[in-house]
């Protein structure tokens, strides 16, 4: 009788176990949610401020999706659309996605950062990244006095310096000012930082429009050049947004 | 020629040059003229497709879209009303989350799952 009670404790005590088991394999799927394909490990989705609405940025979430159309050929004519180096300057550091979404998290959402697509009009039209605003490359290659390269400068947090004290510009020359973001026109102190991407690596109109802003004296350390682009943006299955207009 | 017409002929020789020259400027630059082809090939994707997309229910993305946008100020006076301890943890969040409650909210969330988040926000800035 003895024997047949321990048996039964011990065929009871293993079910249990074997319960707890499957229920906690159960659990742990329930939690993780196997299925979801998140942004990064933590982050399943972000959002972003588009054309004044929020976007939700997130992966295609079917498993067998399968990139098509443009962005998913691997050759085209070179030149013009010779892959890039890693960096168009450097002063300048590249991102990758993970670096992006936490831009757009942070400073794009503060408002101290600027994400741009560095395409002409009709490539932005065709379809962006959430948060970004369209700077064509060509802009940044304009005369330094332009008008509409001025504002765009100016909307970017750069202020005009006008007339330069003797004193101002004896401290700056003898290193006792900071001088660090400061041409003899404008002053950077305040630059937003700017985020510039195009197509993907292999194309040139972002690198094109970060020379154009070194030129018009915009510091290397306030510009991030996302070279994966458009391409890369898709391949992850990342949302993009059309433009309204 | 009438004296007027004289006067103005160097001006129109001026311009006949010069029109050309601008526009062939811009329409000769042959890396613009190239990406101008290029854009061609580039099928436009509706934001709501891609959008529907990610989410993966391209059909129920865009019936949803279709109805009346909720309140964010409605959904806040509904959790204060009804779950008012969860609305006090809401209030502490910082508004990149309660927009993202709120965008959740939107999208057909539970009430229980809402709460389930909010309070595992707060727990875990």
């Amino acid at each position: 009788m003895d024997w047949f009670l321990r048996s039964v404790w011990t065929i009871a005590l293993i079910s249990l176990f074997q319960v707890s088991g499957v229920y906690a394999a159960d659990k742990v799927k329930v939690g993780e949610a196997a299925e979801f394909i998140p942004l990064v490990a933590g982050k399943p989705y972000l959002h972003v401020i588009h054309e004044g609405r929020s976007v939700k940025v997130q992966r295609v979430q079917d498993p067998d999706y399968e990139l098509k159309g443009y962005f998913a050929k691997t050759g085209r004519k070179c030149p013009p659309f010779c892959i890039q180096p890693v960096t168009p300057d450097p002063t300048v550091g590249t991102i990758g996605e993970v670096e992006l979404f936490d831009f757009m998290e942070t400073k794009l959402r503060d408002g101290s950062g600027v994400l741009i697509d560095a395409r002409t009009r009709s490539w932005f039209r065709k379809g962006t990244i959430p948060g970004s605003v369209n700077y064509p490359f060509t802009l940044f290659g304009k005369e330094k006095t332009d008008p509409e390269l001025v504002a765009a400068i100016k909307s970017f947090g750069v202020k005009e310096r006008g007339e330069i004290g003797a004193t101002e510009k004896l401290l700056e020359d003898w290193g006792w000012s900071d001088s660090r973001h400061k041409t003899e026109d404008w002053d950077f102190s305040m630059a937003k930082e700017l985020v510039v991407w195009c197509n993907g690596p292999a194309c040139g109109q972002s690198p094109r429009a970060i020379r154009g802003l070194l030129d018009f004296g915009y510091p290397g350390d306030k510009i991030r050049y996302y070279r994966g682009g458009m391409q890369m943006w898709q391949l992850w299955g990342l949302t993009t947004a059309v433009p309204r207009q | 020629m009438t004296p007027l017409v004289r006067r103005l002929r160097p001006v129109a020789v001026v311009l006949l040059i010069a029109i050309p020259l601008s526009v062939s400027s811009a329409a000769d630059d042959p890396y613009l003229q190239l990406l101008d082809e290029e854009v061609t090939k580039v099928e436009e994707v509706s934001t709501d497709t891609v959008e529907d997309n990610a989410a993966g229910s391209a059909k129920t993305g865009g019936a949803r879209r279709s109805q009346p946008a909720p309140s964010r100020k409605r959904f806040e006076t509904l959790l204060r009303q009804q779950h008012v301890g969860t609305y006090s943890f809401y209030r502490r969040l910082p508004e990149r989350s309660r927009e993202e409650i709120f965008v959740d909210y939107g999208d057909g969330a539970s009430m229980e799952a809402l709460r389930e988040k909010i309070v595992d926000r707060y727990l875990h800035p």
